[in-house]
């Protein structure tokens, strides 16, 4: 195989506009032999896949995992350590086949990749061992065999907590014999999603402690700041950390690329997507599978066509580039996931939904396709390309997006910096609250007994006194007809999906997509893509979430824009200082598709527009909120601007770390004049519908809050500007670190 | 109120056994006649044995819908039948936490019975029973010898009289007797919770008494269904062709072409083609296969997704049993037309079974145009 790093720098433009070329060591094979107590019949079946000898990590979290001690192991991408999970398992059920075992993967995709390698395995020891999927799409025919039967269970944690733990008793089996609890994926679970999922983990011991068995549970992450602290919140215990992977790794050649200015007067850059396409093209022809990343859906539809049209398949063969995302059937994943391991497929065009755990093997080389956002996302996504001790590249593009400059311009912020860290808060006291009736449902509560460490009296005397539970002697009882988990859903975006139906011929289903991008996506006169081909959105059946489509063949697609507003319904909560005022309340939160822009195919220009006829979604949640009473001082009225954006930006960096959850979970929302306070004011709301208590505690910590800003931005060493303290300067203007360092010291009182 | 004073109130007695008090209340229903006396009745009903001791009837109301965890049974009536007459026993959770006390009472009576009835049983009161008892540590008496649950005779009798095949419904529509003035089935639960608040014995007796008519529907029902297995009197041709079908799968195949013929020569439109089709399978298995021909060519001639198997079953019998081998190939030609029609059940026709009927039909047919001219 080419050197394909030489063959990149061999071109005198990509060489020009590089803006960093780090070379990442390899690092050789730590071997450590198998534990002495496994089962023989295990390292008989994996000398047959070729596996002699384990990795140090791979036998140390099997040893530690052996022991009864729950561990969490954090490698890099292809380490294998899906055997750190499968050999104590598999040891587990070989030595007492009474023995279950649960898996847990945060979606559907995950879990059924997972049993394909787990079977892989299973083959060769020759021993019935039954492992069965779980999920929404599992038989009603086949539950009962399933719940009784199965060695290993493979779910996830909506499964688990809507499904399994309040039908306990008919797995009963499952509860009494429950050796291993697997968590892959482990840094999903961040943030509100996390918190709950940390809940549903506790009414999971809970049950187990019941039935009399304690399971060990075995966790993997993918490399964040903290896997030790996150795993001991979701857990509620000491986990023993694994994190010095013994696996090889090639060399890596890391390029940071930022594509030329093309209309200097304007500083418009040519656009990230072609020159993706150009670097990919001559990856793929310099013969490296290839891998890109990019951060939308219609992104990886537009580069998947190009690189279609440019590496066609041979008469009567199947592609060799793909697209991949959310979104996509089952089989049709399944279809490239497999051709990707095989080698069929050169090049294949992902969301980050190839990010995540699925096995396609791994490549030569990855092309970032913009920033993907966080440092922990861009080191997994680089990971994809590296097989063995082969030599591999991986090339970031930028954007023209404030973010993706100021990275692209400053490498050292990236590459010296430690990945993001993963809170998430177990005793969130809205989510606490809503599984303690989960829990109550599932067993009723004795007077003193603790959940997961915590004393819940107070919120079980509430729920009687509410009679939703029926106190009687020492124990609360359920007294309701409700079934609580299913008012009770993990995640804040809904599960409903939109469904596109091609009308083409005979009506069939080509794809789903999800109820937000819906919108954006599936609009009247919409171009859709899917693998490529294009189809015109006819009809889009809102109600029944149903987009009727035909094929087309244009020279563009479409791009819509979005608009977002929040309207205060109610103020639950306020109080005033000297130069502002702050609240808490009920928001709604309003996003509306306005028009949409047909671009050309290559050349990106605007072929026009048209409207949008839509509802708005909308979402009912909490907000926290503060309005400036006061002028700043030395602050112009321009400069203003930039400076509130920049005090969102500096909350929404430091809010999470004091309320313990995850970026992701809060969205910042300045305005010079809003329509409700008639003053400049910034929103903080909480991104699950119906709020998740973030706004309040925000209210409560507000002086923590803007202390932490202010320090986070004195001591933030750029000179007018970063995405770790106000933003990007290209975002929100040169002047915006002074006005925010004006903002803040008005703010906190005494100016620093 | 204590246990003592609300079984006072309620006109029961206490249990007490060590795990807490549990009210028992026991009494007559009434008397009916339930013939289960001849083998081909129980046969039919789907039991295998013929219910030795008497039959046994059982309803539990429930806090909830569906087996979860959550879900608490707070009240089980049983009625024993026994020489014409049926004597209940009902037994009431007190307070949940009293639970044991129900399920060990409730598992001393379950332990003699041969034959449980119930209603919706199967999927409904049994399995929830089985959960109460693993949340109580307590070990489930075992589900009886026999297991007769009604829901299912009731479904593919009448589904296609009743709206829905709810025990209520059934006795409005099918017993002629609507139930005015019970607390309907939904308020039952809100009934104990705010028993449970109050202890106030007055908000639990609608609810006995709306177990103890349950328990008396479902009598009832029992017997009207032996009764109608018996004589096979009916003035329905829906029921009459639901009849036929349990006689042709549990019974005697006489029984059910009699009453399949009666239920084809009475009905119409889809009930008709429908009744076509069980009274063919009848002559099918008595092997009358020329009377067979006129419910085929009914159901051929339908939009029924019958009408393709028919198609091929009247190619069949021509051929084989018949021997008129011209109509034969004409049935062949009809299936051909109809191969592939989703809606007539057509994709489940082989077009390689066709093309080698119709090679065979016309060789057999030149053999006896040979054999006729020989025979000149």
């Amino acid at each position: 195989m080419g050197q394909f790093w030489e063959f990149l720098l061999g071109n005198e433009r990509f060489r020009r506009n590089l803006t960093a070329y780090r070379t990442i060591p390899p690092q050789t094979p730590h071997w450590a032999d198998f534990p002495a107590d496994l089962d023989p019949r295990l390292p008989r079946a994996l000398a047959e896949l070729g596996i002699r000898r384990l990795y140090s990590h791979q036998a140390e979290a099997c040893r530690e995992a052996m022991r009864g001690r729950d561990v969490v192991v954090v490698t890099p991408t292809a380490s294998g350590k899906t055997l750190c999970y499968n050999l104590p398992v598999l040891d587990a059920v070989l030595k007492n086949p009474q023995t279950r075992s649960l898996y847990l993967f945060p979606t559907k995709a995950l879990s059924q990749d997972q049993l394909d390698e787990l079977h892989g395995l299973i083959d060769r020891l020759r021993e019935p061992i039954r492992t069965f999927t779980y999920d929404g799409d599992t038989p009603a025919s086949a539950r009962p065999t399933i719940r009784k039967a199965a060695q290993i269970v493979v779910t996830n944690p909506d499964m688990l907590h809507v499904a399994i733990l309040p039908h306990h008793t008919k797995w009963l089996r499952l509860f009494q014999n429950l050796r291993y609890v697997v968590i892959d994926e482990l840094h999903q679970y961040r943030g509100v999603f996390g918190s709950h999922v940390a809940c549903v983990i506790r009414r999971l011991n809970r049950l187990c402690e019941f039935y009399g068995s304690r399971p060990t549970y075995i966790c993997c992450s993918a490399t964040i700041a903290n896997p030790e602290e996150m795993a001991q919140l979701l857990l509620g215990r000491p986990v023993h950390l694994v994190d010095r992977s013994g696996a090889p790794r090639g060399e890596k050649h890391f390029f940071f690329y930022n594509p030329p200015v093309v209309n200097r007067e304007l500083g418009i850059r040519r656009s990230a997507l072609l020159e993706s396409k150009e670097i990919a093209a001559r990856l793929v022809e310099a013969g490296a599978q290839t891998i890109v990343f990019s951060r939308s859906r219609l992104n990886v539809e537009v580069l998947s066509t190009y690189l279609k049209h440019r590496f066609p398949p041979g008469p009567g063969q199947r592609e060799v580039v793909r697209g991949y995302r959310g979104g996509y059937l089952p089989r049709e994943r399944r279809e490239i996931e497999r051709d990707l391991r095989e080698g069929r497929i050169k090049a294949v065009v992902s969301t980050n939904a190839l990010e995540l755990g699925i096995d396609i093997g791994t490549l030569n080389a990855a092309v970032l396709c913009g920033y993907p956002g966080t440092i922990a996302s861009t080191w997994q996504q680089a990971g994809r390309a590296g097989r063995g001790q082969g030599a591999s590249v991986a090339v970031l593009v930028a954007s023209s997006s404030p973010l993706d400059q100021f990275i692209i311009t400053h490498p050292d912020y990236f590459f010296a910096r430690s990945p993001e860290h993963a809170l998430l808060n177990p005793d969130n006291p809205y989510i606490l609250a809503s599984h303690l009736k989960c829990a109550a449902f599932e067993l009723p509560f004795r007077v003193g007994e603790s959940f997961g460490g915590r004393d819940p009296s107070e919120y079980l005397e509430e729920l009687a006194k509410h009679q939703v539970l029926h106190r009687s002697g020492d124990r609360y009882y359920w007294a309701t007809e409700g079934f609580p988990a299913e008012e009770v859903s993990l995640r804040s975006a809904t599960w409903e999906n939109f469904v596109v139906v091609d009308i083409s011929d005979q009506p069939r289903v080509i794809g789903e997509v999800d109820r937000f991008s819906a919108p954006l996506l599936l609009h009247e006169e919409a171009i859709y893509l899917h693998e490529g081909q294009q189809y015109q959105v006819e009809k889009l059946d809102y109600p029944e979430k149903k987009a009727y489509v035909r094929r087309v063949r244009v020279n563009y697609y479409t791009d819509a824009q979005l608009a977002v507003d929040v309207q205060v319904l109610d103020v639950l909560g306020d109080r005033a200082s000297q130069s502002y005022r702050s609240h808490w309340g009920e928001v709604l939160v309003r996003a509306r598709p306005t028009m949409f822009k047909k671009i050309k195919f290559y050349t990106h220009e605007n072929l026009g527009t048209g409207p949008i006829n839509l509802p708005e979604e909308q979402m009912h949640t909490t907000a926290y909120w503060l309005c400036l009473t006061a002028a700043p001082a030395r602050v112009s009225r321009e400069a203003l601007q930039g400076g509130l954006a920049g005090v969102a930006q500096l909350l929404a960096n430091v809010a999470p770390l004091y309320l313990m959850c995850d970026p992701g979970d809060l969205r910042v929302f300045p305005q010079v004049r809003s329509p409700f306070t008639e003053l400049p004011t910034i929103y903080l709301y909480d991104r699950y519908p119906g709020g998740t208590g973030l706004a309040e505690r925000a209210f409560e910590l507000e002086q923590q809050l803007l202390e932490a800003a202010a320090e986070l931005l004195e001591g933030c060493s750029c000179a007018s500007g970063c995405p770790s303290c106000v933003g990007a300067p290209q975002e929100v203007g040169v002047e915006a670190k002074e006005a925010a360092r004006a903002i803040l010291s008005m703010l906190v009182g005494e100016p620093r | 109120m204590n246990p003592d004073q609300l079984a006072a109130q309620l006109g029961s007695s206490v249990l007490d056994a060590g795990r807490g008090p549990c009210l028992v209340k026991r009494g007559w229903l009434g008397e009916l006649h339930i013939n289960l006396g001849c083998e081909q009745i129980w046969q039919l009903l789907g039991l295998r044995r013929p219910p030795a001791d008497g039959i046994v009837l059982m309803d539990a109301e429930t806090t909830g819908l569906g087996s979860a965890a959550g879900v608490f049974i707070f009240l089980v009536g049983v009625a024993r039948y026994q020489h014409g007459r049926l004597h209940y026993s009902q037994y009431l959770m007190l307070d949940p936490a009293w639970e044991p006390s129900l399920l060990a009472a409730l598992a001393g009576e379950l332990a003699t019975v041969h034959t449980l009835v119930t209603f919706n049983g199967k999927a409904f009161d049994w399995p929830l029973l089985e959960a109460r008892y693993v949340l109580c540590r307590m070990q489930h008496p075992g589900e009886p010898a026999q297991h007769l649950d009604l829901l299912h005779l009731a479904r593919r009798l009448w589904r296609d009289m009743v709206p829905r095949c709810a025990l209520t419904t059934l006795e409005a529509a099918v017993l002629g007797r609507p139930r005015s003035w019970d607390i309907p089935n939904h308020e039952v639960p809100k009934m104990y919770f705010a028993f449970l608040r109050r202890r106030d014995p007055h908000l639990l007796q609608p609810v006995l008494e709306h177990n103890r008519h349950d328990l008396w529907a479902l009598a009832q029902l029992l017997g009207l269904l032996t009764h109608r297995l018996q004589s096979g009197a009916s003035s329905h041709p829906e029921e009459m062709l639901a009849l036929a079908l349990l006689h042709l799968d549990r019974g005697s195949p006489a029984r059910a072409v009699e009453l399949a013929e009666r239920s084809f020569r009475l009905s119409a439109g889809w009930l008709r083609t429908r009744a076509a089709y069980a009274l063919a399978r009848c002559y099918k298995r008595l092997g009358r296969w020329q009377q067979a021909v006129e419910p085929l060519q009914v159901l051929a001639q339908s939009n029924s997704p019958r009408a393709a198997w028919a198609a091929v079953e009247l190619a069949k019998i021509f051929e084989h049993r018949l021997h008129r081998y011209r109509e034969a190939l004409h049935w062949v030609e009809q299936a051909r037309r109809l191969r592939g029609q989703t809606s007539l059940g057509g994709q489940a026709i082989s077009s390689t079974a066709l093309r080698q009927r119709e090679l065979r039909l016309r060789q057999k047919l030149a053999r006896r145009m040979a054999e006729a001219g020989s025979n000149n």
